[in-house]
């Protein structure tokens, strides 16, 4: 079960995920994104503090709406990872290719 | 003391992953392993049902089923996926480049690579018609 919600502070959308991100649900989270980016909305951070569990399906979504959202020359940051999703990110290398930051509101900022 | 083996069946449906997903943690649990290692036998069989489940059964193994044994040694706990779709070693692929540019990602690979960095060992053979996985934790001052 996972809990998405979006808000917007500006022109940033914040996606807010809560629970475990895995094979059964990450889809869900790859069309919250992918209808975020689809609606104009590219400037994205998703929060992932309340989020201690990340399979390769989840990465798998998060790469494929980071690949949609630079097309249209926008970006999506991660803040606030959990020490085992960030453990993920890091082995997969995508603590390079993403923009992770410590909190939210020093993603949202960073725009 | 002896081995202690105990076992679980799932439709090969990813709605009955977790199912698996729990009785291994369980086990491991039951086994003495810490939490963090049974976080990693938890998310290797997700990615190895899983696996099984995309390009085993290419999502149609309603009828199918996937077998999870778990077996607790003195020094080690071991899980063993099984299951009846074509002979397939998830391990003779090459792992993917953590360090490969965006767009080059295609996205698949990273749950085997995972399972092989979570557990200590992990092996493949096919034996009596059937896929075998067989991945093990080594269990401290066992």
């Amino acid at each position: 079960m996972i809990d998405i919600n979006v808000s917007r502070l500006n022109t940033v959308t914040l996606v807010e995920v809560k629970g475990r991100v895995d094979s059964m649900n990450a889809n869900q989270l790859g069309e919250a994104l992918s209808g975020e980016i689809d609606g104009g909305n590219i400037q994205v951070v998703l929060d992932l503090a309340q989020v201690d569990y990340m399979s390769s399906a989840g990465l798998r979504e998060i790469v494929a709406a980071l690949k949609k959202v630079k097309r249209a020359t926008g970006d999506m940051r991660i803040a606030q990872p959990s020490e085992r999703v960030r453990e993920v990110l890091e082995m997969a290398g995508l603590d390079t290719i993403f923009q992770i930051f410590d909190s939210k509101d020093g993603a949202v900022q960073s725009y | 003391m002896g081995a202690l083996e105990r076992r679980f069946t799932i439709p090969a449906v990813l709605e009955s992953v977790e199912d698996a997903c729990e009785f291994a943690a369980n086990e491991a649990r039951a086994a003495g392993l810490g939490e963090d290692a049974v976080y990693h036998c938890h998310l290797s069989v997700e990615e190895v049902c899983t696996n099984i489940i995309e390009h085993g059964y290419k999502f149609q193994g309603q009828d199918q089923y996937i077998e999870v044994v778990c077996v607790s040694m003195p020094d080690r706990f071991t899980i063993t996926i099984i299951d009846n779709a074509t002979p397939f070693d998830p391990l003779a692929r090459a792992d993917p480049d953590p360090a490969a540019p965006l767009a080059e990602r295609e996205g698949g690979g990273w749950g085997i690579f995972f399972v092989k960095k979570f557990m200590d060992s992990i092996a493949y053979k096919f034996e009596a018609n059937h896929n075998q996985l067989i991945m093990e934790k080594r269990l401290r001052g066992g």
